[in-house]
């Protein structure tokens, strides 16, 4: 079971975000956009945290996020959006279907790591 | 259809003019077999083309508009074709392989490479599974049959109006996971309805709608055609279509913040010319950006960045965004709430 979720449509940041998270010693997951997300998350229900861009095809982050605590139920996994978008509206529409911070892009795996590796105990 | 004749046809299932097929590849597996799958691609609208392990690069070389491969384990000379899955995989990477294993058999049985090159796979005669991967990998979508029909009639509308004297032919709509052009000569414009949003592209041969133009059967009728008329062919072709796409089934589309019409402007790429046009004249704004090794082991890299303001340009409501400097935050840096 993985500890992590990375959802994002480019291959290039989930090489780069799962890359780190699992030379930190952590067992990432990946999915490709929010809909293959919420099949990773309803087949993986411990996983403990989750990043997660907006903007992807077939289905965005911030719906992804509103359907994993509403249709599949999950309210206790940890969510991370990690996006170009800084839009304050975005903001409070994620706040509001729970989620945990907010990364403008780019990742960089320094500044969070203490933070991922509390979410994941 | 591109895949030639000299290539046999498996199966031909018959379908209704809005049902959407699916043109996948098979390689050489034995008499009893292949007519499992037979049977099999009839059911599920998929359109069989056999091909050996001698013949399958090639064929994949001429041909751009498949949805997947099924391939194998064992052959029916007990050669192994995982190989041959793994080198089709790196020469296209967007087909789904599915491949088929003896009974008793399970994906950890194969090597990593092999896992890695196949996006499933299904013990031979196992229908369940293999309707399973198929819904999956090919026909993962739905389209409202109206919207096939629709978009069939309306771009043939347009097609059989826009050249002179031609009969028009109509393949069965299909899916494809391929993601090469064809041709050298492509338009590209958003489609948005309610309901659905995405991109209608155009893709051409330049040299054939030359020869339309050139033999005075097109929509225009210039002395001395040139690639820019073919653009313009194309260009008219594709806002034609557009906007009967929009007039059917885009009523609901958003105008924007100050009550505009929503313009659309089809894009014309010609790659072989290294030509694209936005549809106007207006100057393009341009920032290059030299990448530099300072080592020189690596070459420089130039990147030009070109903006085109082509559907809308109103600086005098240019404002800089009312977020304080201290406000924003840093790329990288974890926002906790």
């Amino acid at each position: 079971m993985a500890q992590v979720l990375v959802v994002d449509d480019s291959e290039a940041v989930r090489s780069e975000v799962s890359g780190f998270l699992t030379q930190n010693g952590i067992t990432v997951e990946t999915a490709v956009d929010g809909k293959d997300g919420l099949v990773k998350i309803k087949s993986n229900p411990d996983t403990k945290l989750i990043f997660a861009d907006v903007n992807m095809p077939n289905m965005d982050g911030l719906t992804m996020v509103e359907k994993i605590r509403s249709e599949v139920g999950n309210k206790t996994v940890n969510i991370i959006m990690l996006t170009t978008e800084s839009d304050a509206g975005m903001k409070e529409r994620g706040k509001a279907a729970g989620i945990k911070g907010w990364i403008v892009k780019p990742f960089n795996g320094t500044n969070v790591i203490e933070t991922v590796k509390k979410m994941v105990a | 259809m591109l895949i030639s004749t000299q290539y046999n046809v498996l199966t031909r299932p018959n379908a209704e003019g809005h049902e959407v097929l699916c043109k996948v590849i098979v390689i050489e597996q034995g008499a009893e077999k292949l007519s499992t799958l037979k049977s099999f691609f009839e059911d599920c609208k998929l359109l069989g083309y056999r091909a050996t392990r001698s013949n399958i690069l090639s064929i994949l070389s001429t041909n751009i508009d498949l949805g997947g491969i099924f391939i194998p384990e064992i052959d029916d000379q007990g050669g192994s074709c995982t190989a041959l899955a793994i080198a089709i995989n790196q020469v296209r990477p967007d087909l789904p392989i599915f491949l088929g294993i003896e009974s008793g058999r399970k994906l950890e049985d194969l090597s990593e490479n092999t896992q890695n090159a196949v996006v499933g796979i299904y013990t031979h005669g196992d229908f369940a599974r293999m309707q399973e991967l198929v819904d999956t990998y090919l026909f993962s979508r739905h389209y409202p049959s109206e919207f096939i029909t629709g978009i069939k009639e309306i771009t043939s509308d347009i097609l059989k109006s826009s050249f002179k004297d031609i009969n028009l032919v109509v393949d069965h709509p299909y899916i494809v996971k391929d993601k090469i052009i064809y041709g050298e000569l492509f338009s590209l414009i958003p489609i948005e309805t309610n309901w659905c949003r995405g991109y209608m592209m155009l893709q051409m041969e330049e040299g054939k709608i030359m020869e339309a133009i050139s033999a005075k059967r097109a929509l225009i009728n210039p002395p001395e055609p040139n690639f820019r008329h073919v653009n313009a062919v194309l260009g008219e072709l594709s806002n034609m279509i557009w906007g009967g796409l929009k007039n059917r089934y885009g009523s609901n589309t958003p105008e924007n913040s100050t009550g505009k019409v929503r313009v659309e402007i089809p894009i014309i790429v010609n790659h072989d010319r290294k030509y694209i046009s936005f549809g106007s004249d207006d100057p393009q704004l341009c920032f290059k950006f030299s990448l530099l090794d300072s080592s020189s082991n690596i070459n420089p890299i130039t990147i030009y960045q070109k903006f085109i303001f082509s559907l809308d340009w109103t600086p005098e409501k240019f404002a800089e965004s009312n977020q304080s400097v201290t406000e924003l935050v840093k790329g990288g840096e974890l926002e906790l709430f």
